[in-house]
């Protein structure tokens, strides 16, 4: 038997918790974007990003919310492979971030 | 069964606690952290499975699954680590900390649904670490005579790299074809391991068994690699980074350090213990069964090298006579 993921009870109000923590999630975001716009090496700043991230991509998924946790994956890895490697341009780091955050909206509380 | 789920985002424990729910059959409990989940492992010592998030602060997933594997009450449950699937890096750790198999993130129902079961029905059974039939022993049936525990793989801890062989096959059956590219699988077989067996007691094979591990750890301690102890005296190798061992001077090392570490049985008695390898393969663009076949056939060629060593051996005085 094959189980879908919207028989599970209580996913809206998983959802519901969901959206509240990923408003102070992309609030934090957008600090360190900021941030990490205006420093020449913003290290902590992007390992802070990185496991944001890495949060959204897997709670995000596992909840339904693909296209939310794709881009956070996606963009977890670019940072990653910035501070592992050296890889890249930053501005591609930074425009990651903001093309994350674009979609995020989508998924903050309103009412917060 | 009686599963901790530990994750710092409490609302993926939140989903964990309503999918169990769904599943039906289980008690799961849930920690936020790694020092929490010590505490509720020490209370709960009837434990059955181990979900462990991988990244989490302060306490990281492969450091609570070293410290879980030491303790006496739960250190043999199965530990499923939870990792995005592109982790190898993290995949590799794990399964080096001790952890039995991983399940990605995000979450597939289906996929936690059909690991779990399959713990389930292995602790159901008669407990993971001695009912998993691995493809090596449906390969060499027990003949009559033959104590199970020759056959039968146990667990090695506390040594670099070495883990369980329900853990190895996992590791070798999950990773794709690129994760698995660059790596490679070779086995070690003990010579004359059935007289070995039939000279000592089941407490000094397993002593032996262990040495032998700790020795072949020692040599390769300069690469990344996984060992497991398939039994009937084989090892099984899976190395990263395109190495494979010279085997001839590899052995010959193997050989000096086990000599350096003078063995002995518990009633004194000297042990000359002898290992020999099989051929290695790369295992490029091949995962799933086809990459546990390898592995298979790797333990496979070293016995059958060390058969033919010791035969080798018994025939040399006869060589170049008739009758």
């Amino acid at each position: 038997m094959t189980m879908q993921l919207i028989e599970i009870p209580g996913l809206a109000r998983i959802r519901e918790r969901y959206y509240a923590a990923q408003t102070l999630r992309h609030d934090r975001l957008e600090v360190l974007l900021e941030i990490i716009r205006a420093n020449a090496d913003p290290f902590d700043a992007l390992v802070e990003a990185r496991g944001i991230l890495h949060q959204i991509s897997g709670t995000a998924g596992s909840l339904g919310f693909a296209e939310l946790g794709a881009s956070a994956s996606k963009t977890e890895y670019l940072i990653d492979g910035h501070l592992h490697l050296g890889r890249g341009d930053p501005r591609n780091v930074t425009e990651a971030i903001d093309a994350f955050l674009e979609i995020s909206l989508d998924f903050c509380h309103p009412t917060l | 069964m009686k599963i901790l789920a530990v994750d710092d985002d409490l609302l993926i424990l939140e989903f964990l606690s309503a999918v169990f729910g769904m599943f039906g059959g289980h008690t799961l409990l849930t920690a936020d952290s790694g020092a929490q989940a010590l505490e509720i492992a020490a209370a709960n010592p009837d434990i059955q499975c181990f979900l462990l998030d991988v990244q989490m602060p302060n306490m990281d997933g492969i450091t609570l699954c070293k410290h879980l594997r030491a303790m006496p009450s739960v250190g043999r449950a199965p530990i499923l680590m939870i990792t995005a699937m592109s982790e190898k890096r993290y995949i590799d750790k794990a399964f080096a900390a001790g952890a039995t198999d991983y399940i990605n993130k995000p979450f597939e129902i289906s996929e936690l649904r059909s690991r779990i079961s399959l713990v389930d029905s292995l602790i159901g059974d008669a407990g993971i670490t001695a009912d998993k039939i691995f493809a090596v022993r449906a390969l060499k049936p027990k003949t009559a005579g033959q104590s199970t525990t020759l056959l039968t793989p146990f667990p090695i801890h506390d040594i670099d790299g070495v883990i369980d062989e329900v853990a190895l096959e996992n590791y070798l059956g999950r990773l794709t074809r690129n994760q698995l590219f660059g790596s490679s699988v070779f086995s070690f077989a003990v010579r004359r391991v059935e007289e070995l067996y039939a000279a000592m007691s089941p407490f000094d094979f397993e002593a032996m068994i262990i040495d032998v591990a700790e020795a072949l750890s020692e040599c390769m301690s300069d690469h990344q690699f996984l060992m497991a102890y398939m039994g009937d005296g084989i090892y099984g190798c899976v190395t990263e980074d395109g190495w494979t061992p010279d085997t001839e001077r590899f052995v010959d090392t193997v050989q000096l350090v086990l000599h350096h570490m003078d063995l002995h049985c518990s009633d004194g008695r000297p042990l000359k213990v002898r290992v020999s390898a099989g051929v290695s393969q790369r295992l490029t663009w091949r995962s799933g069964n086809a990459a546990v076949s390898a592995l298979v056939e790797a333990c496979n060629s070293a016995k059958q090298v060390a058969e033919q060593k010791e035969k080798d051996l018994d025939e040399f005085w006869f060589l170049g006579k008739t009758a």
